[in-house]
């Protein structure tokens, strides 16, 4: 079972709204210290809103740059395993697929393998909107400054919400239930116990957890 | 924030999506099977880490309400129920706080 576009749409628009709301986040935090334009130019290239806020965090409290760089190699390292998961649904050629990479995050991602419809499509269409809402909302932040960060909790909120929707979604047979609640329930063990390597943990545990369980 | 350092992060960034999805060959029949697999859990995962903060602390009791009431209707499997369930969830533990 897959959604249908209209599903697809509304997920994309409203969480692309909590997206928005990340970025007015991370231009009244990157703004003041790098310059208004930087932190802009920073979210439409860099486009990865944990190594943004790891930078800014790390360089606020006087990091180098070799751990700014550290951090985000650990932080993208996930990607590899998205891109070669998204990669089993994509029949495109090198050329297309790199154009379709930089708009693949942990969102566009999700919305694709829970579409019906092409995964590319779909990561092109939604990852443009989160790219517009992430780069407009850096932009808001880093020029309207601290005064519009009044919802950030409900846009934290947001985030959870889709993926027990996406999850739902994927799930398939009794065996897909227990390993996603075992991935779940692992995961937040883990996360707990060794937060130094949280970024790490969703993609270790579901990669273990997909490991066992039989040929379903 | 040095230009050259953030040029470094996007082309890090880019290069980490582009490695899986751009570059690898079309994984054979036995691996797509694996891949197949991992979607539901890491969504999973990435709800556990929304809800602890770095800090070890759990996120605000609202998000946990928001949460709490999308998980509450994922039977239905249909996005905008769950979105209504997450914000029905956000709006009760807010006002209980």
């Amino acid at each position: 079972m897959r959604w249908a576009e209209r599903d697809i749409v509304l997920a994309a628009f409203s969480t692309g709204l909590a997206i928005a709301v990340y970025g007015v986040v991370f231009g009244v935090v990157a703004g003041p210290g790098w310059g208004s334009w930087r932190a802009i130019l920073a979210s439409a290239l860099i486009y990865s809103g944990s190594a943004q806020f790891a930078a800014a965090q790390l360089l606020a409290q006087g990091g180098g740059a070799g751990a700014v760089i550290s951090a985000a190699a650990i932080l993208n390292a996930r990607n590899v395993v998205l891109g070669a998961v998204l990669r089993s649904r994509v029949r495109d050629g090198p050329v297309r697929r790199s154009g379709v990479a930089f708009l693949m995050d942990d969102e566009s991602f999700g919305l694709a393998m829970a579409s019906a419809r092409s995964a590319v499509k779909v990561v092109l269409g939604a990852g443009a909107i989160f790219f517009v809402a992430w780069v407009g909302g850096t932009a808001i932040g880093a020029f309207a400054g601290s005064g519009s960060v009044l919802f950030a909790d409900a846009a934290t909120a947001m985030f959870p919400v889709l993926f027990v929707g996406l999850a739902a979604i994927s799930v398939e047979g009794r065996a897909g239930l227990v390993r996603t609640v075992a991935a779940g329930t692992g995961t937040l063990g883990l996360v707990y116990a060794f937060p130094s390597v949280r970024d790490f943990v969703p993609v270790a545990a579901a990669v273990a957890v997909s490991l066992l369980g039989g040929r379903r | 924030m040095s230009w050259w350092l953030l040029l470094v992060l996007a082309v890090l960034t880019y290069a980490s999506r582009a490695a899986g999805l751009a570059l690898l060959p079309a994984p054979p029949k036995r691996l797509e099977r694996l891949l197949a697999r991992i979607p539901a859990p890491l969504f999973a995962g990435f709800v556990a880490l929304s809800l602890v903060s770095p800090d070890r602390s759990a996120a605000s009791v609202p998000v946990l309400g928001a949460t709490a009431g999308a998980l509450c209707v994922v039977p239905t499997r249909s996005f905008p129920i769950v979105l209504v369930g997450g914000m029905a969830g956000y709006a009760i533990a807010s006002a209980l706080t």
